[in-house]
């Protein structure tokens, strides 16, 4: 049995050059640490499922109680790498394949 | 016909009309039907051939009533939207009363002026909306971002409990600072709405402002409820 409710979140990541995956999951991490601590980025169980460097669209996963943290903190992102983004959250759901529709 | 589901962002910061394109290309790969701009297209409402509407706002920047109320009377059937800086509690008084200004803004020092409980109960009852730029939330981290949150957030709160509706939107300067209208409303619950009002915040209340306002427009509108109507003609 599950001891949380998980969920995934497609995104699409608008930017004019390519962001590596893991700059990305860095990113993600550093601003929910920024704006919502420790016990946040702890609980969140945040990873990025997955995510397709051309065209910018992926799947992250987090607990169904820290989504709404999770996904503030990634609008906040202004920059990965000197490079602008803009996050964009296209659908939410329980599973990837919920997501994916 | 602008229709009520139709997505808006009330204010893109751009400079020229070299810089529309690019701007236009982002607001529709984010899901946005139209923005509002200052200066750079030439009438109230430009609708593209692709259906994208540009609107007109004018941000009123004189420091005293009797200089906002002259520029007011030269601009408003010129423009879809007027905002008011947030400044001191007289004319930020001032401001909420005023039927011919809809938004009032929130602008930088943004720890120096917030939104007070008396401007809120007048903004509310004129339905005057707080408008929430998130600009300043991106490009500030640390100690910076933390006190700006800490004002926005007060802010929200004495809107919401007075009533006033509450309006997110980008001012963006370049197209990546623009975020979609999902997007944002993660930002109105950063800021303490709940989902839900963060949603009307995004949506239906731009939305309102603008169809509201383009009835305004229209010369044979009097007041709200009253408008000339043409009658047929005798033989």
């Amino acid at each position: 049995m599950r001891d949380y409710r998980r969920r995934y979140v497609r995104f699409q990541l608008h930017s004019n050059d390519l962001v590596d995956e893991k700059d990305l999951s860095y990113a993600f991490r550093k601003s929910l640490l920024s704006i919502y601590g420790e016990v946040i980025v702890a609980d969140s169980r945040f990873y990025i499922n997955e995510f397709d460097t051309n065209s910018g669209i992926g799947i992250l996963h987090c607990t169904s109680d820290t989504v709404e943290q999770v996904l503030a903190a990634a609008v906040l992102i202004e920059s990965i790498n000197g490079e602008m983004i803009s996050f964009q959250p296209l659908r939410t759901s329980g599973t990837i394949k919920g997501a994916k529709k | 016909m602008i229709l009520i589901s139709e997505l808006y962002d009330l204010n893109i910061n751009v400079k020229s009309e070299d810089e529309l394109d690019s701007f236009i290309e982002m607001a529709k790969r984010l899901g946005f039907h139209g923005f509002a701009v200052q200066g750079v297209i030439s009438n109230p409402i430009q609708r593209r051939d692709d259906g994208f509407v540009l609107l007109q706002r004018y941000d009123l920047h004189r420091k005293n009533k009797m200089a906002m109320r002259n520029q007011i009377k030269k601009i408003r059937y010129n423009v879809v939207l007027v905002s008011s800086p947030l400044l001191d509690i007289s004319l930020a008084n001032w401001a909420a009363e005023e039927n011919r200004i809809d938004l009032l803004t929130l602008v930088e020092p943004y720890t120096e002026y917030k939104l007070r409980k008396t401007t809120a109960k007048l903004a509310a009852s004129a339905d005057t909306a707080l408008e929430i730029p998130i600009r300043p939330l991106l490009v500030t981290n640390g100690m910076a971002r933390a006190r700006i949150l800490k004002a926005f957030r007060e802010s929200v709160a004495t809107a919401s409990s007075a009533g006033m509706p509450i309006v997110l939107s980008s001012h963006a300067d370049i197209p990546l600072a623009m975020r979609s209208p999902r997007a944002m409303q993660y930002i109105g619950y950063l800021l303490g709405m709940d989902m839900l009002d963060a949603k009307r915040s995004v949506r239906d209340i731009p939305s309102s402002i603008i169809s509201k306002n383009k009835e305004k427009l229209d010369r044979k509108y009097i007041v709200e409820g009253i408008e000339i109507l043409e009658g047929e003609k005798e033989t």
